[in-house]
């Protein structure tokens, strides 16, 4: 049971940031049967046109999806991170229509659609949270499509820093304001759809005005307000339930 | 590929240590301009208060291939009617 509950805990904690759970559907989320998998960074988890046949939990680590244009252009459309099923639409989409890849070396657990399926039918309420869940993760696209087809790049890179944070919180990988950020600076151009140049002079230009800091890969946010003004963030498009992450 | 390094000198901006893998010049250029462009949208007005800034492209080693310079230059009539708007 420990060992099985190490790798559901941080769905666990991500669920339950939505609504709580009765211990009978705990006890359910914790006995689905799971294929684990390491893999290395910057590997496609599943391709646009596959029609997969299970869907991907990350247990740890950090991963993203995207669509690439025809002259091999990539754009990021979400960052996620431990507790996330990533490709939860693949239950009732049967076709993907977007990428999913690993940024950095993940722990993967991967749950058959039929089980998830069973999962449902014996529990109503979490095919409601599940539910819940992808239309949060519709709620965060729109918000991406403001955020890079309006803001100027410092509010963007502030928008998606002060989302991180929020969700790294729900799911307990937050401390005293700093969280990893295992991201190149590729990356993040790519999420934001600047070049990498322009994501250098923004980093520098976000902790010249002292509301982060950066050592290696940790950062942390030194001026909480500050940054979500800048970034505009208001987190009620995350629907948590738990208001203290915020 | 070769990398090319874009370097922004405006006295503030750190400078590229990452580089682009980019097919040839032809794409640095073109790379380069996409990168003024970035610049030059998120200034909006602000690039008029500021000074001159250029956009270094160099290759590997080092070796500067092209400068691009921005400025603005505001004639006496601008400033004239700049100065008549404030006024009223």
């Amino acid at each position: 049971m420990d060992a099985i509950h190490r790798h559901t805990i941080a769905l666990l904690r991500k669920l339950e940031s939505l609504s709580s759970l009765a211990p009978e559907e705990k006890a359910a989320l914790l006995r689905l049967p799971l294929r684990l998998k390491a893999v290395a960074a910057h590997q496609d988890i599943v391709r646009e046109g596959d029609a997969p046949t299970e869907c991907c939990l990350l247990v740890e680590g950090f991963a993203c999806r995207y669509n690439v244009t025809a002259l091999g252009k990539r754009q990021i459309l979400s960052f996620h991170i431990s507790g996330d099923i990533i490709d939860l639409q693949g239950l009732h989409l049967s076709v993907m229509d977007h990428s999913v890849a690993t940024l950095v070396p993940s722990r993967l657990a991967f749950i058959q659609h039929d089980d998830l399926r069973a999962l449902m039918r014996d529990h109503p309420r979490i095919g409601n949270l599940f539910w819940r869940d992808t239309l949060i993760d519709a709620a965060m696209f729109r918000q991406w499509t403001l955020n890079v087809g309006r803001r100027q790049a410092p509010a963007r890179m502030a928008h998606v820093l002060c989302e991180l944070l929020v969700r790294l919180r729900t799911v307990e990988l937050v401390e005293d304001q700093v969280f990893d950020l295992p991201l190149t600076q590729a990356e993040l151009a790519d999420a934001l759809g600047i070049s990498h140049v322009h994501v250098n002079r923004v980093l520098q230009d976000l902790r010249g005005q002292g509301l982060i800091s950066q050592h290696g890969h940790t950062l942390r946010v030194l001026d909480w307000k500050g940054l979500k003004d800048l970034g505009e963030f208001d987190p009620t498009y995350l629907h948590l339930t738990k208001r203290e992450a915020l | 590929l070769p990398r090319y390094f874009f370097h922004v000198l405006d006295g503030y901006t750190a400078r590229d240590t990452d580089g682009t893998e980019l097919p040839d010049i032809y794409a640095a250029q073109e790379q380069a301009i996409h990168i003024s462009g970035e610049i030059l949208r998120d200034m909006g007005g602000k690039f008029w208060n500021g000074t001159e800034w250029k956009l270094e492209v160099t290759d590997e080693h080092g070796q500067s291939l092209f400068v691009l310079r921005f400025s603005a230059e505001e004639q006496p009539v601008s400033l004239d009617l700049r100065r008549g708007s404030s006024a009223s």
